[in-house]
């Protein structure tokens, strides 16, 4: 224990390491994982630390740094780039060219990494940050472990970030699982779901349970139905054929809505340690009914956009995208209808729905409280109360409530109070990928997802994507730049109910 | 004057006299006009998390305070890092055929990224006048927001027995006090003295300000320096200018009851001992110097390297000699008087290390 450290619990600075990012010439590189650590190290929460980016693609440690200085000159949240910052990173960031299934490059890496530690004067810490295309995963690891670039042991670490997605069914992601653990020890692993790194997002558990209010309300006795929405207004853009082949159900549910819906679902965790929430987090999706193929209409409604017009631009449908095919089957809108069956939610439906070409890009959990039990006020309703978190953009908390309209009569109109991380805290909310590396370097997992619980979000998704294939489950249309598809609408309203307008 | 034009003036920051009794009716009529304006270019919504009531002594010779626009600049800047309703209150010289007391409200505003919303913390500004300053703490008590905390912020650090500091105390959950540019004899004990209230969290500017240099030491005996070594320092060398002098007692009372229990015993002229954590004893120097640099060596028996850092305000860096024969350099980003502030209320309770740097500070004289 570093005794200067004592009494500073919410001192994250972690040891000095080097980070080797894989996929160091790809695009998650300069625009995210680059910014974070130059934001990182403005922000003093770094103290001494070396990069080390590789791919196959050949270039100099100056054409590295050059792209990076790029990368944080263009995507940075803080700008323009402090000289002197730039100055103490561009020392320390260094390239080596290797190809991923080359168990010779990694031998070369490990020679070059104790020389680059030397120079740096840093311990043999080390975080491989796998930016890779998913089939690159276990060569990786695999090689790490040849190279004996991941031994076990905190002293000093070697931890592996593996970006998403993790699998793309639940074969794929036990095989990919038991791939990793021949090498690395799950608490070696960090796989990353950037939701997480939000403010927002790990504001739900905050809310939750720092508030003595909310949570005796947030169960089935008093919360009627919950919605939770993931909206683009982007469309395939250049990923049309990696879209394709992946569909929205698995490229945003399985992972990002998944972890949205966990954490405004579990239970108390007993503390806030990497695996006590992720322990709970397990407990949600393992109670998730399963949908089974007969109830695929009545649950699930799939859709893919038709041309239409987003913030006043013409755009193409989906089939009319690059890349895509033009019967193609892959879904970019996906509503379902789930049920989490334990004790606090019997019989509370939660309503998922994810899409691209939405009117507005806007992700939210919306808790509906149920009506009161008499209607005092005859002929008078402000309608049920409404407890919205925002997630992105315009994060923050909203809560409707039934208020008396001034005059005469008695008639009630929802209001809504509201708070804003904008106007309420003025400071900008760090990049989740900042929050997320430092966690990583500090060796706390609480917000990566654990193998179990990609295996169970994984178990859940797969038979309706299975289903899908087998060519169940009806494709609907939807005009780009609407909500999605009647059907949608619908799946709402034979309950009684109706998706909220974020 | 219009609502809108009177609430045009108000969030661009126009200063409204008004009678201390009407102030919160004032201040609610404008935001009711705010609430009719949502049509306009920019909607105006008022903020606030915390009320932060800030002294500015503006009377000659009264010991303990520094520069009074210095304060309000930073009462100004404070809602770009944090939403609070401020109260400045401005203690003055008595004046023949002027009003003990007077009072204004403003706005300071700030464009919010998300739509261009100006969103506004209030500030309330009571200038009292020779004995008129027996009125300010039932106002302030009468001015807090509810529901929210309350930071109470001097320039320095002023007498805890002063009648009307004792009355402004006790409506703080936090006191803030910047010992550094306090005058007057030993204000590092002047701030213990507040430590008695256990319900009041105290912090120091000067201490927050110092984080980084803090987070160097810290970073001096991490890994690759072998832990087991930590206890083998055995002398704790601080040097700093005379500008810095009582940064320089807290930095040096923050090492030694880092490595060190009990309280010191002075052996010299700016050297103290004190026993270690392990058994032997902790060698503490201050070096007041011009020209020095903020900085400290720390050294022992058989280290296997030498630990030192040193700060320069004027380059504004810390240079880091870890290792005999390497050297880094890495820069420190001057914070802005309200940015410091702003960090110094941005964690509920008490802090812990500084509680403890302060006892034993208070010792090093």
């Amino acid at each position: 224990m570093n005794p200067f450290r004592a009494d500073t619990p919410n001192d994250k600075t972690p040891e000095p390491a080097t980070i080797v990012i894989f996929g160091a010439s790809g695009d998650l590189t300069k625009r995210k994982l680059i910014p974070a650590i130059y934001n990182l190290l403005i922000g003093r929460h770094l103290s001494r630390v070396a990069i080390v980016g590789t791919s196959r693609t050949v270039m100099s440690d100056d054409d590295f740094r050059e792209s990076s200085l790029d990368g944080i000159n263009k995507y940075s949240r803080q700008r323009p780039v402090d000289e002197r910052v730039w100055s103490t990173l561009s020392r320390s960031i260094h390239y080596h060219p290797g190809a991923f299934d080359d168990p010779a490059a990694f031998v070369r890496l490990r020679e070059r990494l104790e020389v680059i530690e030397k120079q740096h004067h840093l311990p043999a810490n080390r975080l491989f940050y796998l930016s890779t295309p998913p089939s690159a995963f276990a060569p990786i690891i695999r090689n790490l472990g040849a190279a004996g670039l991941v031994r076990p042991g905190e002293n000093p670490f070697a931890r592996v970030i593996v970006e998403k997605p993790f699998g793309t069914d639940l074969a794929s992601a036990i095989d990919l699982n038991r791939d990793v653990h021949e090498v690395l020890k799950e608490s070696q692993i960090f796989r990353i779901d950037h939701y997480l790194g939000k403010e927002t997002v790990q504001n739900l558990l905050v809310f939750r349970f720092a508030n003595g209010i909310f949570e005796p309300l947030w169960n089935n006795k008093y919360v009627d139905h919950v919605q939770i929405t993931g909206a683009e207004t982007l469309g395939v853009e250049r990923r049309g054929a990696y879209f394709d082949h992946a569909g929205i159900l698995r490229d945003m549910v399985q992972n990002h809505l998944f972890q949205v819906l966990c954490l405004a679902a579990l239970e108390p965790p007993g503390s806030f340690k990497a695996n006590a929430v992720r322990d709970e987090k397990l407990k949600v999706l393992e109670a998730l009914r399963p949908i089974e193929p007969e109830q695929l209409e009545e649950r699930v409604i799939r859709a893919q956009y038709l041309s239409g017009s987003v913030l006043g631009a013409q755009v193409p449908g989906y089939r009319e995208e690059e890349g895509v095919g033009k019967e193609s089957q892959t879904e970019t809108f996906v509503a379902l209808k789930l049920f989490i069956d334990n004790w606090r939610w019997g019989g509370v439906p939660f309503y998922l729905r994810s899409a691209k070409r939405m009117p507005k890009r806007v992700t939210e959990v919306a808790i509906h409280f149920k009506n009161v039990p008499h209607r005092l006020f005859a002929g008078a309703d402000g309608g049920p109360n409404v407890l919205a978190i925002r997630i992105q953009p315009d994060e923050g908390i909203t809560m409707s409530i039934g208020s008396k309209v001034p005059g005469q009569a008695l008639e009630i109109a929802p209001v809504t109070m509201e708070f804003r991380y904008a106007s309420s805290f003025g400071v900008e909310a760090p990049e989740a990928y900042e929050r997320l590396l430092l966690d990583a370097l500090a060796g706390d997992g609480t917000l990566f997802t654990r193998g179990d619980e990609v295996e169970a979000s994984w178990r859940f998704i797969t038979p309706i994507h299975q289903a899908w294939l087998s060519g169940k489950g009806k494709m609907h249309g939807y005009e780009a730049g609407s909500w999605g598809p009647d059907a949608s609408t619908q799946l709402l309203g034979k309950d009684g109910r109706a998706w909220r307008r974020p | 004057m219009t609502d809108a034009a009177r609430l045009e003036r108000f969030s661009a920051g126009e200063h409204f006299a008004v009678h201390p009794d009407a102030i919160e009716r004032e201040l609610s009529s404008l935001w009711r006009a705010a609430g009719k304006s949502s049509d306009a270019a920019h909607p105006v919504t008022r903020a606030c998390l915390w009320n932060v009531a800030i002294h500015v002594e503006e009377r000659a010779g009264r010991e303990g305070y520094f520069d009074p626009e210095a304060q309000v600049r930073m009462v100004n800047d404070l809602p770009r890092y944090l939403a609070a309703r401020a109260v400045v209150l401005r203690t003055r010289e008595p004046e023949a055929d002027k009003e003990e007391l007077e009072s204004w409200i403003s706005a300071n505003c700030i464009l919010s990224g998300d739509g261009g919303k100006l969103v506004c913390s209030e500030e309330i500004t009571l200038a009292s006048r020779g004995p008129g300053d027996r009125h300010l703490p039932s106002l302030v008590r009468a001015l807090l927001v509810p529901a929210v905390p309350t930071a109470l912020v001097f320039g320095g650090v002023p007498d805890p027995e002063a009648p009307m500091i004792k009355g402004l105390v006790g409506a703080a959950d936090r006191l803030v006090v910047r010992a550094d540019r306090a005058q007057g004899s030993d204000p590092l004990r002047r701030i213990a003295k507040y430590l008695e209230r256990p319900d009041l969290s105290v912090i120091d500017l000067g201490w927050v300000d110092s984080s980084a240099w803090r987070r160097e030491v810290a970073a001096l005996v991490d890994p690759p320096f072998p832990a087991e070594e930590i206890s083998r320092i055995q002398k704790a060398e601080l040097r700093a200018p005379p500008s810095e002098r009582v940064t320089a007692r807290l930095l040096l009372g923050w090492i030694g009851a880092s490595l060190g229990v009990g309280l010191p015993v002075r052996i010299g002229h700016g050297a103290w001992r004190l026993p270690k954590v392990g058994g032997g004893d902790l060698q503490l120097n201050l070096r007041i110097d011009e020209g020095e640099a903020l900085g400290v060596e720390l050294s022992g028996h058989n280290l296997s390297r030498p630990l030192a850092i040193a700060a320069r305000r004027d380059t504004e860096t810390i240079d880091i000699s870890t290792v005999e024969g390497f050297v880094d350099q890495k820069p420190i980003k001057q914070r802005q008087a309200a940015a410091i502030l702003s960090r110094a209320l941005v964690t509920r309770g008490h802090d812990r290390a500084f509680q403890r740097a302060l006892r034993l500070a208070t010792e090093l004289s």
